[in-house]
């Protein structure tokens, strides 16, 4: 067996940057730093809500007093907010589908159309707020009222970082700064608002869809 | 895709490798033709693939769309369970759970690319996804969530 078998060799040019033409650059694990720092984040992001809807979970059923879920939730609006933002995920992968057959016109038209019903989500959700502000329900009525403010607030802010972003691309989209070569910038930030989608996905099950236990405990939590 | 395009017109050839060790010196080739191949089948194998397409093809946008209408069509259907659930006794919760957990699959799946991309962003997301699950049933045991006097300890 020849010791001159270099696996390392490659028809590269020095310095020449493969993530910049759509490839994935030469690393240990055969995807961009950038890619793999995004799903690390997104995986993080896992334990941040798994925490805040755990926190929803264990509180439900205890507050002594209303309004309670039962008598404030809406749920054919609040199904509406999340189709829409159901659909803000399609339009996300045609604006990267788009890219990466180098249409920039219509990479423009589905960010635009992704960020206008991210907008739409987010006027549905300050509404709810409202609403529920009017019907006497803060973040410090009862334990409801706190664990669903932080929760479904906490989505909000992630759903209005994805809109600024999604609009920053469209600008550089607009300015020429986003060309086919940068298909990965799109595909970054694609995965942040597919993520945002599928938090929402379970969110909408499980604090809308099921309802809270109809004997309410007033017994404190503790360590068994 | 047409990113699948330029990976496939850069085609290595040993006579144009050079090293990624910081020199652009050639690297030697074998005279031997069985060695040249081996070295050639090493650069293949470590040849930049484009993204999201190592296991196959993103899907089209007509498919897109009829994974989006499957979405939709389920949320409608949890959305009908919702009204319907004093028919379905106790068994409506875990019925929605298994229904939000497949539009959970069919969006990390096939819009966020899981399916057809590198297997270690699945495992990265797969890991804060077991992760979450395993330390929060670890903290509903401990506080007595899953029993019947739902925390009370005296």
């Amino acid at each position: 067996m020849a010791t001159t078998t270099t696996p390392e060799v490659l028809d590269e040019s020095p310095g020449e940057n493969p993530a910049e033409h759509g490839m994935s650059p030469v690393t240990n694990t055969g995807v961009s730093n950038e890619k793999l720092a995004m799903w690390s984040f997104l995986g993080s992001e896992c334990l941040l809500f798994g925490a805040l809807i755990s926190t929803y979970f264990l509180y439900r059923g205890r507050s002594l007093t209303g309004p309670t879920p039962k008598n404030i939730y809406d749920i054919p609006y609040t199904s509406i907010s999340s189709f829409v933002l159901l659909m803000s995920s399609l339009t996300m992968v045609l604006a990267l589908a788009a890219i990466q057959r180098g249409d920039h016109r219509r990479l423009r038209l589905w960010l635009t159309a992704t960020a206008l019903l991210g907008t739409v989500f987010i006027g549905g959700q300050v509404y709810e707020f409202t609403s529920f502000i009017h019907e006497g329900l803060t973040m410090r009525t009862n334990l409801f009222g706190s664990s669903f403010f932080v929760l479904t607030g906490f989505h909000g802010v992630h759903v209005t970082l994805g809109i600024m972003m999604l609009l920053s691309l469209v600008l550089m989209s607009a300015r020429g700064r986003l060309p086919q070569s940068k298909v990965q910038v799109v595909e970054i930030i694609g995965l942040y608002w597919h993520f945002v989608d599928v938090v929402w996905i379970v969110i909408f099950t499980v604090v809308y869809l099921i309802p809270s236990p109809v004997a309410h405990s007033t017994r404190p939590l503790q360590i068994r | 895709m047409s990113d699948t395009t330029d990976a496939a017109s850069e085609t290595p050839t040993a006579a144009g490798a050079t090293t990624l060790t910081g020199s652009d010196t050639p690297a030697p080739v074998p005279a031997d033709p069985g060695e040249r191949h081996l070295v050639e089948e090493a650069v293949e194998h470590r040849r930049p693939t484009p993204e999201g397409g190592e296991h196959g093809a993103h899907p089209t946008d007509a498919q897109y769309m009829k994974i989006a209408l499957v979405l939709a069509a389920i949320t409608a259907v949890e959305v009908a369970i919702y009204y319907v659930k004093s028919d379905l006794g106790l068994g409506f919760a875990p019925i929605l759970i298994t229904m939000a957990a497949v539009k959970f699959f069919l969006v990390g799946a096939f819009f966020m690319h899981l399916r057809f991309d590198n297997r270690v962003l699945r495992r990265f997301f797969v890991t804060g996804i077991v992760l979450a699950i395993i330390i929060y049933v670890i903290v509903f045991l401990l506080l007595g969530v899953f029993t019947s006097t739902h925390g009370a300890h005296s």
